[in-house]
C-alpha cells in the first residue's frame, strides 16, 4: 500500500494524470460549448474517433504530422456540419442525431480502417507520423511543474490554449454573452436581437474543434496508432463532465479534472498483478458515482428550496 | 369543399414516401461509395441487394440476424417512446449473455426446461438491472444517457471478469466459455437453416409490445408521457411507478435478447467487446419510428442488406460495414421533421389554391 501512495505522490504521476486529463478536457469542452449554446452535442464520442482516425490517415498520405492534424480537424468539422444540419435544418431531435453519429463512426472507422490497412483492429501496418515532444526551457528545471509543464505532446500546449481562448471568449466577449443568452432563454434571445442560429453554428463548430483535437490527440501522442473503438467513452465522460459542471467552464473543468484521477489511478494499478477487466472499469465506476452523487444532492437542494 | 386529400400530401402517404426517398438516398450514396472503392461497383451493388433471396441459406441468415436487433429495437422503442434516451441495452446485452452462457454451461433439465431458465433468467435479471439507471432518472432526474452508457462498461468488465474467472474454457485458445450444454440450444423451425423458434418469440414480443402500447392503460400513459412530460405530472399519474416500469420491461426485453441470439446460433459465449448490438437496436427503434410493428420491419430490412453485404465482400474488397452509411443515412433522414417539408408545404398550398 506504502508503494502505491508513492507512485501516487510522485511526478511521474502527475506528468500521467496531464496526460490523461487532456483528452478528457477537449470532451467535455467540446460538450460545453455546444450545450453553453443550448445544441446538446452528445456525438463527442463519435467525432473523437472520426478524428483520431484521420489522423493517423492524414499523417500518412501527407507524411506530415501536423497535415494530419489538419485533416483530423476537418474530419471533426466534417461531423459538426452534419449535426447541425440535421438539428437546426432538419428539426430532428438533436440527441438521436448524436445517438445515430456515434455509432456510425463506431462502424465507419472500421470500414475506413480496413479500406487502407486490410484490418479491422488496428493501423499498425500504416507508417503515420506523431506530434513531437515539447520540451520546455527553465521549466524542464523546476520540479513539480516540469512534470506537468514540460516533455508532454505538442497538442497538450495546444490544450492550454484553447481553454484560455474558450474561457475569454465565453466571459469577455460579446459573443460568449450571446452564446449563453442563446442557451438560457432562445426565445428571450431572439427578442434582443441576437441571430440564434449564427450563435449557435459557431458554438457548435468549436466544439466540433474541440472534439476533433482530442480525438487527434489519442493518436498523434498519447498512441502513434489508432485501435478500433479507442476513445473508450472518453466523449461521454466529457459529456458527464459537462452535465455536472453546468454552465460554469471552471466548474466542468474540476469535475473533468477529477475523472481524470480516477483514469491515472486505473494506469497505477494496471501495474499491478490485479484483474485488468476490474481495473479498467475504474474510471466509469467513478463518473457514475459522481453523477449519482450530483443528481442526488441538486434533488436534495430543490426539495429544500 | 371536397373532403378529398390528395394522395400524395395525406399523411400516412406522406410518411411513406419520405422513408421511401430515405431508402433511395442511402442506396444512391451506398452506391457511390462502391463506385469508389471496389472495381465492379454495379455487380457489387447488385449482388449486396439481391443475394440474400438466391439461397435459403442466405435468406436464413437473414431471419438469424433480425431476431436480436427486434429485441433490442423493441427495447429501445419503449423507452424512446416514454422520452427516456437510455442505450443501457448494450450492457444489458452483455452481461445477459453471461448470466444465459453460464446457465446453459450447466447441465440440468430437459430440452424444454434448459433454455427456459436459460432466457428467463437473464431476462429478470436485465429488466432489474434496468432499474437502476430508472430509478436514478425518476427519483433524482440523473441523465440516464450518461449513467446507462457508463453502466455499459462497467457491466462489460465485470462480465469479463465473470468469463476469464469462472467459466473460460481450458481447451480454447482465446477467451471464451466452455460449449453450451446440448440442451440448451433452442430447436430449428427451418431446415438446412440455423433459424430457430427465436424468430417467433421476436415476432411474437413484437405483437405484445404494440398491444401494450396502443391497447393498454400503461401504453396509453407511455405515449402520452412521451409526448407530453408535465402530462404525467399534471393527470396524477405515478410517474416513478410508469418510469421503472419501463426501464424493467425494456431490461427484460434485452434479456430475452441476448438469451435467445446465443442458444440459436452460438455453441459457446465467445464476446470480448460490446456487441454492438443494444446500440443497433437504438437505430431500429429511430428507423421504426418507435411503432413496434415498425422496428420489426427495419430488422428485417436492415439485416437483409447487412447478410447481402456480407457476401458482396466476400468477393470484394469492401468490408461489411459499408452497411453504417445506409444506416446512418437512413436513420438521419426519417428522424428529420423538416426533410420534405417545403415540398409538401407547396403541394398542400397548390391544392388549397386549387379548391378555393
Amino acid at each position: 500500500m506504502s508503494e502505491f501512495f508513492n507512485v501516487v505522490f510522485s511526478e511521474e504521476f502527475l506528468s500521467t494524470v496531464v496526460r490523461v486529463l487532456v483528452p478528457l478536457l477537449f470532451a467535455s469542452m467540446s460538450a460545453y460549448i455546444a450545450s453553453l449554446a443550448g445544441m446538446p452535442n452528445i456525438a463527442v464520442e463519435g467525432i473523437m474517433l472520426m478524428s483520431a482516425l484521420f489522423a493517423v490517415l492524414g499523417s500518412y498520405w501527407t507524411q506530415s504530422a501536423w497535415l494530419g492534424l489538419l485533416i483530423a480537424i476537418g474530419a471533426g468539422l466534417v461531423m459538426a456540419c452534419i449535426l447541425m444540419l440535421c438539428t437546426i435544418k432538419m428539426g430532428t431531435n438533436p440527441i438521436l442525431v448524436g445517438i445515430a453519429l456515434n455509432t456510425f463512426s463506431a462502424s465507419f472507422t472500421v470500414f475506413l480502417l480496413y479500406l487502407f490497412t486490410q484490418n479491422k483492429g488496428t493501423s499498425a501496418s500504416l507508417a503515420s507520423i506523431v506530434l513531437p515532444i515539447v520540451n520546455i526551457p527553465i521549466i524542464e528545471k523546476i520540479p513539480v511543474l516540469r512534470a506537468i509543464f514540460s516533455g508532454q505532446y505538442t497538442i497538450t500546449y495546444i490544450c492550454i490554449l484553447s481553454m484560455i481562448l474558450l474561457a475569454v471568449l465565453v466571459y469577455q466577449t460579446p459573443l460568449g454573452m450571446r452564446t449563453k443568452a442563446a442557451g438560457l432563454d432562445e426565445r428571450a434571445a431572439r427578442t434582443a436581437g441576437i441571430n440564434v442560429n449564427n450563435v449557435r453554428i459557431i458554438a457548435m463548430l468549436l466544439s466540433g474543434l474541440l472534439a476533433a483535437l482530442g480525438g487527434a490527440y489519442m493518436t498523434t501522442g498519447y498512441l502513434s496508432i489508432f485501435t478500433k473503438n479507442m476513445i473508450a467513452g472518453r466523449g461521454w465522460i466529457g459529456i458527464a463532465a459537462q452535465a455536472m459542471g453546468g454552465t460554469s467552464m471552471l466548474g466542468v473543468a474540476i469535475t473533468t479534472f477529477v475523472f481524470s484521477l480516477f483514469q491515472a489511478i486505473t494506469n497505477v494499478f494496471s501495474l499491478y498483478d490485479l484483474p485488468s477487466e476490474l481495473i479498467n472499469i475504474i474510471p466509469y465506476v467513478g463518473v457514475l458515482l459522481g453523477i449519482i452523487l450530483f443528481s442526488v444532492s441538486t434533488y436534495r437542494r430543490s426539495k429544500k428550496g | 369543399m371536397t373532403k378529398k386529400k390528395s394522395f400524395l400530401t395525406g399523411d400516412t402517404a406522406f410518411e411513406t414516401i419520405k422513408t421511401l426517398l430515405a431508402i433511395l438516398i442511402a442506396l444512391a450514396i451506398t452506391f457511390c461509395v462502391l463506385a469508389l472503392t471496389c472495381e465492379n461497383p454495379l455487380k457489387s451493388f447488385i449482388t449486396m441487394l439481391t443475394s440474400p433471396l438466391t439461397k435459403m441459406r442466405y435468406f436464413g441468415n437473414v431471419l438469424e440476424s433480425m431476431v436480436p436487433l427486434v429485441f433490442s429495437g423493441l427495447a429501445c422503442s419503449l423507452l424512446f417512446r416514454t422520452g427516456l434516451f437510455n442505450l443501457g441495452i448494450e450492457g444489458i446485452y452483455y452481461i445477459g449473455g453471461v448470466i444465459c452462457s453460464y446457465i446453459a454451461c450447466q447441465a440440468f433439465g430437459n430440452t424444454f426446461t434448459h433454455p427456459l431458465v436459460a432466457i428467463l433468467v437473464p431476462a429478470l435479471i436485465g429488466g432489474l438491472l434496468m432499474l437502476i439507471p430508472g430509478y436514478l432518472k425518476a427519483k433524482y432526474n440523473a441523465n440516464e444517457l450518461v449513467t446507462s452508457l457508463m453502466l455499459n462498461s462497467i457491466y462489460l468488465g465485470v462480465g469479463l471478469w465473470f468469463i476469464k474467472t469462472f467459466l473460460r474454457a481450458t481447451d480454447y485458445s482465446s477467451t471464451a466459455s466452455p460449449l453450451f450444454q446440448e440442451t440448451a440450444s433452442l430447436p430449428y423451425i427451418i431446415p438446412g437453416t440455423r433459424v430457430t423458434i427465436g424468430i417467433l418469440l421476436a415476432v411474437a414480443a413484437a405483437l405484445l409490445i404494440y398491444i401494450l402500447l396502443f391497447k393498454t392503460r400503461l401504453g396509453y400513459q407511455i405515449r402520452m408521457t412521451g409526448l407530453n412530460p408535465s402530462f404525467a405530472r399534471y393527470s396524477g399519474m405515478n410517474a416513478m411507478r410508469l418510469f421503472l416500469l419501463v426501464h424493467f420491461i425494456s431490461g427484460f426485453l434485452g434479456g430475452v435478447g441476448t438469451s435467445v441470439e446465443l442458444l440459436s446460433i452460438y455453441s459457446r459465449f465467445s464476446w470480448v467487446a460490446l456487441p454492438g448490438l443494444g446500440f443497433n437496436g437504438a437505430l431500429m427503434a429511430m428507423m421504426g419510428k418507435n411503432n413496434p410493428i415498425g422496428v420489426l420491419v427495419v430488422a428485417f430490412g436492415i439485416s437483409y442488406l447487412q447478410i447481402g453485404a456480407e457476401i458482396m465482400s466476400r468477393s470484394t474488397t469492401v468490408p461489411v460495414e459499408v452497411i453504417s452509411i445506409v444506416t446512418a443515412t437512413l436513420v438521419l433522414l426519417i428522424s428529420a421533421q423538416y426533410f420534405l417539408r417545403g415540398w409538401r408545404e407547396k403541394k398542400l398550398l397548390k391544392e388549397g389554391m386549387l379548391h378555393v
